[in-house]
């Protein structure tokens, strides 16, 4: 479970925060729940168009290793190859 | 049964489109085209002969960054990879169970393994947006990134099998 010791402040009409809780109440969570998931997945398609993802130091560091390594082909994705393909291009 | 595998278009119908993740079933419906319009991503389809799309993968040039390292450390390090990231491989539900998602996987790595030789790019990388589905992905050959179990990668030298021959 991640720690949710930070806030946010947020502006909203009358209108915003009565529509808010009505929703928030039908689901049966809180307004902040109902704010958040909203966010979150709308922060993770903005990221996702970013096109990068960001790796710890040792992490980075590995994969560039396992670039050197001779590269072989899992069992499954040779048998993948060989078998009849359905797939006309 | 055959399966035409072309770019996502105007004309292919993917109203009946259902695997088991509806957010990847709307998102073909709805934002596809519009993604591809734009460059961001490419769409490709499996279509039947009548139109209808029965299974799709989007594609897209990604990035692994390094977190920030002082300038003195990251001196003459290398601090990004570029890959290929399938952002997306859904099959039809109706079509679950016949080994056919390794064939539409083996097809979006095909077009990888083309990028990689045309343009460079190091890793596969996937989304999975499951357990099943990292496991499916780690059965043929992807390796979680540490840390982070729903991004898989496949260094794209091994896929020089893919590869069709030379013209």
């Amino acid at each position: 479970m991640e720690r949710k010791d930070k806030t946010l402040n947020l502006r909203v009409s009358d209108r915003q925060r009565t529509v808010y809780e009505r929703a928030a109440d039908l689901e049966g969570i809180s307004v902040s729940a109902l704010v958040t998931s909203a966010a979150d997945a709308r922060a993770d398609a903005v990221l996702h168009q970013h096109a990068s993802m960001t790796v710890p130091a040792d992490v980075f560091d590995d994969l560039l290793a396992a670039l050197d390594r001779p590269a072989v082909l899992a069992p499954a994705l040779e048998k993948a190859l060989v078998e009849p393909r359905f797939e006309n291009r | 049964m055959d399966f035409v595998c072309e770019v996502l278009a105007d004309g292919h119908d993917a109203s009946t489109f259902e695997s088991t993740q509806p957010t990847l079933d709307d998102w073909l419906r709805t934002s596809a085209r519009d993604s591809d319009g734009r460059n961001l991503t490419r769409t490709y389809v499996w279509r039947r002969g009548d139109n209808v799309v029965v299974a799709y993968y989007t594609l897209m040039p990604y990035f692994i960054e390094r977190e920030a390292l002082t300038k003195k450390q990251a001196r003459g390090l290398p601090d990004r990879i570029s890959c290929y990231l399938i952002a997306r491989l859904a099959l039809h539900q109706s079509l679950h169970g016949q080994r056919l998602g390794s064939q539409l996987l083996t097809s979006a790595l095909g077009r990888a393994a083309v990028g990689a030789r045309d343009l460079g790019g190091r890793f596969v990388i996937v989304d999975a947006i499951d357990d099943a589905a990292a496991s499916f992905y780690r059965h043929h050959g992807f390796a979680p990134i540490p840390g982070r179990p729903d991004r898989l990668v496949l260094p794209t030298r091994a896929l020089d099998p893919y590869l069709p021959p030379s013209p």
